[in-house]
C-alpha cells in the first residue's frame, strides 16, 4: 500500500501552528485569571458560603437547676433520658424498594417497614410513626424527630441491639425534669410544659439583644409554669450550649466540634471557618428551699383523702416549712403531650387537684378570726380582760336572734375574753363587735396581715377579702348593717382568707405582732456555686396591738388546747404546751337545727385550725384547712397536733423522760419524806 | 535491532513524564473526591480507575511501539467499527427508551463516544492527508469531511439532543480545518454562520431542560436549590479553596457531597478546593505543558498524516480540558465532557492514554525517514 504521497515539511503549517499555540495559551490564561478572581479576589466570600453549607450549629440543652429542701433532699432534679429519634430524610416513602448498602444491609428503608420494626420495639402503633414521619418530612427533614421520648432501659436495649436494622434511627441523650416525690410538692414547685408558639414570640422579643440571645427559647423547649418552676424560671433554666457539626449534603452529621467526638479533628481543621463559637452550656441555678420534706410528707399523709391545705411557717422569719395542698397531681404529665381525658379528669374533679388551695383558696376564716376581734377589742379599749358578757346561747339584735354554737346546751354563761376564745363563744364576740364596729376590727385585721396577699410571690396568690363599710358602699352593696358586723366577727359573711394568710396572722400573734412576708426559696447557687439569690426575713407590717394584749390572746389560745373547756382539748400534747384555735367555715347557710352530720359531704362546713408552738417562745405557726371537714376540732386540729408532735419529737420525748424521772423521784422520795401534796 | 535502539534513544521523555504526572494527579485527586470522612483505604472507584490507568498505559506503550502510520491504513476500519458501536448504543437506547451512553461488554461498560473521539480524528486526518491542497481549502471542500466527522456523533445524540456535544465536535473540526489550511474567507463565513446559528439553535434545537441549563448557567442565583445548584456549589468549592486550598481530603464541598458528580464532571472543582489557586494554576500549567509537548510532537512529524493526526489529537485534548474547566469555573454550561486523565471513567482514560501514545510515537519517529 502506498502510504506517503509526499514528504511533509512542517514549514507548510508553521504559521497556523503558531496561531494555534497562541490560542491555547490565551485560553489557559483566561482560565487562570478566572481562578484568580474566584479564589483570591472572592475567596473569602466563597469560604464563608461554603462553611455555611456544612457547618451547622447544634444546641446542648442546659440541665435545669435542682431544687432542694431545707435538709438537702432533692425535690426536683434532672435525670438523663434517652430519646429514640429518626431523621426523616433517612427513610423512604411507603412501599418503596429498600436501598441496599455495601454490606448488603439496607441503608434506607421505606417508612412503613421501619415503623413496623420500631413500633414493635417501642410498643407504639406503626401508623402513628408513619403519620408523624409524614409531618416531619414536610418541615425540616434533616432534623431528627423524636419517635419516642424518654424510653425505658428495656426499650433502649431493644433498639440498640437492632440499630443495624433500623437505618436512620438514633438514640439521643437528653435530660428530663424529674420530681422524685411525685405530686407531694406539685403546687409549690409547679411544673414545666412546652413553650407555646405565641409565648415564643414574646420570649424572643424579650431576649433579643440580651446576652442570652433571641434563641434563648425555641420551639419544643420546656418552660416553667406555676410554682417555683415559674417564679424562678430565669434562674433555673440556665443557658444552652452550642457546638458545631459538620453535615454532608444530605444533612447527615459526619463530625462534631466537641473534643473526643468522632470527626472532631476534621471539624477542628475547619475551625477558622466556624461562624460562631462553641459555647459551653451553663446549667441552671440550684434552689434551696425552706420547706422540709419530712414535714411536708407527714402533712400530706395526715390529709389522707381529704381536700384542703396545710401551711407551716417559722414565726420569726416567715420561712415556709411546709406548704401542702391536697389532693395532688403528677407534675410530670404537663411536660409531654397531655392526654385530653386526663386533662378533663383533672380539671373537672370536684376536689380541684390543680388548685393551690393554700395560696388561692379563699375561705371564710370562721372562729379563727376571733383572735383578731379580741385583739381589736383590747387594743381599742372596748373591753378589758376582765369584761364579761353573758351567753345564754343567743344574741338578740332587734327582732333577730343570733345563735351561739353552744345554743343547744344553754350557752357559755358568763364569759370574759379568755374563756370566750377558749370556748369559742359567739355571743361574746357579737357583743364586742357591736361595741367596736367592724371598721375598727378591719383596721387591726390588716395589721395582722389579713385583707391582702402575703407576698410569697408564687402562683398568683390571692388575698381574700376584709370587708368594711367603705368597701360595702363602694361595691354597691349598700350601707354596712349591724347584722354584717355580727356575722363578720365570727369569721363568716364577707370575710375570706387563704390558709397562708391565716398562718401569717397566727405567726404574727405568736411573735409579738410582726407580719413577715413568707418565703420558700432560701437561696440559689449558680453553676459555679456562687450565691445569686438569698432571701431575708422581711417584716411587711406590724400589728397595732401591744405585746401585753397579744400575750393575753396567746394565753387564751393555749387554753383552747390545754383547758378542759377548750375546743381542741382532745388535741393537746401532754407535757408540750402549744396554742391554737379551731374554726368552722359555713359552706351553706344553716337552718334552725344546724347542719345535720348526715348531710352530703360537699355541703359540710370547712374545718379550720390555726396553731403556734411551742407556747413559750413560739417558733412555728400552722394553719390547717380541711374542706368539708365539718369541725375544726375533729378534722383539722389533729393534723396540727401531729405536725407539732413530729416537729418537736425530741423535745417532747425529753419532756416525757424528765416527767417520768420526776415522777419516779417523787415515788422514791415520797415514802422517806412522808409528806404528800 | 538498531531501529529499536534508535526508538529508545529518541523516546519523548518529557511527554511521557508529563503524562505520568497527570495520571498520578488524577488518581490522587480521585482518591480524595471519592473519600468519605472516617473511611479508611481507597474507594472502589480509585481501584477501578487504577486498573484502567494500567490498561491505558499498556495501550500508550503499544501505540508508541507501533509505527503510527498503521492508523492511516486502519483508519476506515476503525471508523467503521466505532460507527457500529455507536449504532449499537443507539439501538440499546431505543430499546430501553432512554438515553444510554454505555455498552455492556461482559463486566466492562464501554462508552463508545469516548473511543469515537480518537477514531473520528484518525479518519479526519486520513481524509485531509489524502486531499492536500497547497492553495488552501475552499468552504465547499469542507462539506464531505464535516459530514464524515459529525454524522456518527450527531446520530448518537438523536435520542437525547445534546447541543453541547455537537458544539464540542464542531470546535474540534474547526480547529483541525484551520490547521490543514481552510481559506481565510471560508473561515470568516463559518464563524459568521456559527454565530448566527446560536440563537436559532437555542430556540429550535434545544429542549426545555437544556434551555434551563443555559439560563441557570447565566444566572445560577435564580434557583440555588434546583437547577443552579451544581453551578453554585462548584463556584463555592473553587472559591473557598483560596490561595493554598483546604488540603487533600479536606475539601468540605467535595467530601460532604455538596458538589455533585465530584469524581466526573466536577473533578477539577475538587482539586481547586483542596489545593487552592497555587495548585490549580500549577495544574493548568502542567496541562498547558502537556499540550505543548503534543504540539512539539506535531512539529516533529516527518510527514503530513502524522502532523494532521497530532493536530487532531491535541485539539481534542485542548477542547476537553477547556470545556471541562471552563464549565466548573462558570464560564460555560457544564457539558459532561471529561477532563483528560482526571475524570473518573475507563473509556476516556484509555482513549486519552492511547492517543498520547500516538503522539509519542509520532515524536519518537522523527528521524525515521
Amino acid at each position: 500500500m502506498e502510504v506517503l504521497r509526499s514528504q511533509h515539511h512542517i514549514g507548510d503549517f508553521r504559521g497556523r501552528f503558531r496561531a494555534l499555540g497562541a490560542a491555547f495559551a490565551a485560553a489557559f490564561a483566561v482560565l487562570g485569571l478566572r481562578l484568580w478572581q474566584l479564589q483570591v479576589v472572592q475567596g473569602e466570600q466563597y469560604s464563608s458560603l461554603s462553611a455555611q453549607n456544612s457547618l451547622k450549629e447544634r444546641e446542648i440543652p442546659a440541665p435545669r437547676g435542682i431544687v432542694y429542701d431545707a435538709t438537702g433532699n432533692h425535690l426536683a432534679e434532672v435525670r438523663p433520658a434517652f430519646d429514640v429519634v429518626l431523621t426523616p430524610s433517612e427513610a423512604l416513602p411507603e412501599g418503596a424498594e429498600p436501598e441496599l448498602g455495601p454490606t448488603g444491609l439496607a441503608r434506607k428503608l421505606p417508612i412503613d417497614v421501619l415503623a413496623q420494626r420500631l413500633g414493635g420495639l417501642l410498643s407504639l402503633p406503626a401508623e402513628e410513626i408513619v403519620q408523624r414521619w409524614g409531618l416531619a418530612r414536610g418541615g425540616s427533614r434533616y432534623r431528627p424527630m423524636v419517635v419516642r421520648g424518654d424510653v425505658s432501659p428495656e426499650e433502649l436495649a431493644r433498639v440498640e441491639a437492632r440499630r443495624a436494622f433500623l437505618p436512620g434511627v438514633e438514640v439521643r441523650v437528653t435530660s428530663r425534669r424529674y420530681y422524685p416525690h411525685g405530686g407531694l410538692f406539685c403546687h409549690l414547685i409547679g411544673y414545666l410544659r412546652e413553650v407555646r408558639s405565641d409565648e415564643l414570640e414574646k420570649l424572643r422579643a424579650r431576649f433579643q439583644g440580651t446576652p442570652f440571645g433571641e434563641d434563648h427559647y425555641q420551639i419544643g423547649d420546656l418552660i416553667g409554669k406555676w410554682g417555683i418552676e415559674g417564679a424562678f424560671e430565669k434562674e433555673l433554666k440556665g443557658r444552652d450550649g452550642a457546638y458545631h457539626v459538620l453535615v454532608d449534603a444530605m444533612g447527615r452529621e459526619v463530625g462534631r466540634s466537641l473534643e473526643g467526638t468522632p470527626g472532631s479533628d476534621y471539624v477542628e481543621s475547619l475551625r477558622h471557618l466556624l461562624l460562631g463559637n462553641n459555647r459551653h452550656e451553663v446549667p441552671g441555678a440550684d434552689l434551696h428551699l425552706t420547706v422540709r420534706l419530712e414535714l411536708q410528707r407527714l402533712a400530706m399523709d395526715l390529709m389522707g383523702d381529704e381536700s384542703g391545705a396545710v401551711v407551716v411557717l417559722e414565726v420569726h422569719t416567715g420561712r415556709v416549712l411546709a406548704l401542702v395542698n391536697a389532693p395532688t397531681f403528677d407534675p410530670q404529665i404537663f411536660a409531654g403531650r397531655l392526654p385530653p381525658d386526663l386533662w378533663k379528669k383533672l380539671s373537672t374533679d370536684p376536689a380541684h387537684p390543680l388548685a393551690d388551695k393554700a395560696l388561692q383558696g379563699i375561705y371564710p376564716p370562721g372562729s379563727t378570726f376571733k383572735m383578731v376581734v379580741a385583739a381589736a377589742g383590747l387594743a381599742d379599749g372596748a373591753v378589758s380582760p376582765e369584761t364579761t358578757f353573758h351567753c345564754n346561747g343567743f344574741f338578740k339584735l332587734g327582732k333577730r336572734r343570733f345563735r351561739c354554737w353552744k345554743w343547744k346546751t344553754g350557752g357559755h354563761g358568763a364569759v370574759d375574753l379568755h374563756s370566750a376564745i377558749v370556748g369559742s363563744c359567739d355571743v361574746y364576740f357579737y357583743q364586742l363587735g357591736r361595741i367596736l364596729g367592724f371598721d375598727r376590727v378591719a383596721h387591726y385585721a390588716r395589721g395582722l396581715g389579713l385583707g391582702g396577699p402575703s407576698g410569697i410571690g408564687i402562683n398568683s396568690e390571692r388575698g381574700g377579702l376584709l370587708p368594711d363599710s367603705a368597701w360595702k358602699e363602694r361595691t354597691g352593696r349598700g350601707r354596712w348593717q349591724v347584722g354584717d358586723t355580727i356575722s363578720a366577727v365570727i369569721g363568716q359573711g364577707y370575710t375570706t382568707a387563704t390558709p397562708m394568710q391565716m398562718a401569717v396572722m397566727t405567726a404574727a400573734i405568736a411573735n409579738g405582732g410582726k407580719v413577715y412576708r413568707p418565703y420558700v426559696v432560701e437561696y440559689a447557687l449558680d453553676a459555679h456555686g456562687e450565691e445569686i439569690y438569698r432571701a431575708h426575713p422581711f417584716p411587711v407590717t406590724r400589728a397595732d396591738v401591744s405585746e401585753r394584749h397579744l400575750a393575753l390572746i396567746r394565753e387564751a389560745m393555749l387554753g383552747v388546747v390545754e383547758e378542759a373547756g377548750g375546743t381542741a382539748k382532745r388535741s393537746r400534747i401532754p407535757g408540750f404546751p402549744y396554742a391554737g384555735k379551731t374554726g368552722t367555715a359555713q359552706v351553706v347557710a344553716q337552718g334552725k337545727g344546724g347542719l345535720s352530720s348526715s348531710a352530703p359531704k360537699r355541703l359540710q362546713d370547712h374545718a379550720w385550725f390555726v396553731a403556734f408552738a411551742p407556747y413559750e417562745d413560739p417558733e412555728i405557726a400552722i394553719s390547717v384547712l380541711v374542706e368539708n371537714g365539718a369541725h375544726g376540732s375533729t378534722a383539722a386540729a389533729p393534723i396540727a397536733r401531729a405536725l407539732v408532735e413530729h416537729y418537736y419529737r425530741d423535745r417532747i420525748a425529753e419532756a416525757r423522760t424528765a416527767r417520768a424521772g420526776a415522777a419516779a423521784a417523787e415515788d422514791a422520795d415520797g415514802p422517806s419524806d412522808g409528806v404528800g401534796d | 535491532m538498531s531501529e529499536r535502539r534508535r526508538l529508545l534513544q529518541h523516546l519523548d521523555w518529557p511527554l511521557l513524564l508529563s503524562t505520568a504526572a497527570l495520571s498520578a494527579i488524577g488518581l490522587y485527586t480521585l482518591a480524595s473526591a471519592t473519600y468519605r470522612p472516617g473511611e479508611t483505604g481507597l474507594s472502589d472507584a480509585v481501584e477501578s480507575q487504577a486498573v484502567f490507568m494500567g490498561l491505558g498505559w499498556v495501550g500508550l506503550l503499544l501505540a508508541l511501539a507501533l509505527d503510527y502510520r498503521i492508523h492511516l491504513r486502519l483508519a476506515w476500519l476503525v471508523y467503521g467499527g466505532v460507527c457500529a458501536l455507536l449504532a449499537a448504543v443507539l439501538a440499546t437506547g431505543e430499546a430501553t427508551k432512554g438515553a444510554v451512553r454505555w455498552l455492556s461488554l461482559g463486566p466492562i461498560h464501554v462508552q463508545p463516544s469516548e473511543l469515537a473521539k480518537l477514531a473520528l480524528v484518525i479518519a479526519l486526518a486520513r481524509w485531509f492527508h489524502e486531499r492536500e491542497r497547497k492553495d488552501g481549502y475552499p468552504l465547499r471542500s469542507m462539506v464531505p469531511p464535516f459530514l464524515l466527522f459529525l454524522v456518527p456523533i450527531s446520530a448518537l445524540t438523536a435520542l437525547e439532543p445534546d447541543l453541547g456535544t455537537v458544539l464540542f465536535y464542531g470546535f474540534i473540526f474547526g480547529t483541525v480545518a484551520f490547521f490543514v489550511g481552510l481559506r481565510i474567507r471560508a473561515l470568516a463565513i463559518l464563524l459568521v454562520v456559527g454565530a448566527l446559528s446560536v440563537p436559532v439553535a437555542y430556540r429550535y434545537a434545544l429542549d426545555d431542560y437544556q434551555r434551563d441549563r443555559v439560563e441557570t448557567f447565566l444566572d445560577p442565583g435564580l434557583d440555588p436549590q434546583g437547577k443552579g445548584y451544581q453551578t453554585l456549589q462548584s463556584r463555592y468549592a473553587v472559591g473557598s479553596g483560596r490561595l493554598f486550598g483546604k488540603g487533600w481530603r479536606r475539601g468540605t464541598q467535595a467530601q460532604l457531597r455538596f458538589l455533585p458528580e465530584q469524581h466526573t464532571d466536577f473533578i477539577f472543582s475538587v482539586f481547586a478546593e483542596e489545593h487552592g489557586f497555587v495548585g490549580s494554576v500549577g495544574l493548568l500549567g502542567l496541562y498547558l505543558a502537556w499540550l505543548g509537548l503534543g504540539m512539539r510532537a506535531l512539529a516533529r512529524a516527518r510527514e503530513r498524516f502524522g502532523a494532521i493526526l497530532a493536530a487532531g489529537i491535541v485539539s481534542v485534548h485542548f477542547w476537553q480540558i477547556v470545556t471541562a474547566i471552563a464549565g466548573v469555573l462558570g464560564y460555560m454550561p457544564v457539558s459532561g465532557v471529561t477532563l483528560p486523565l482526571m475524570s473518573y471513567g475507563g473509556s476516556s482514560l484509555v482513549t486519552v492514554l492511547f492517543a498520547t501514545g500516538i503522539l509519542a510515537s509520532i515524536s519518537t519517529r522523527r528521524y525515521m525517514f
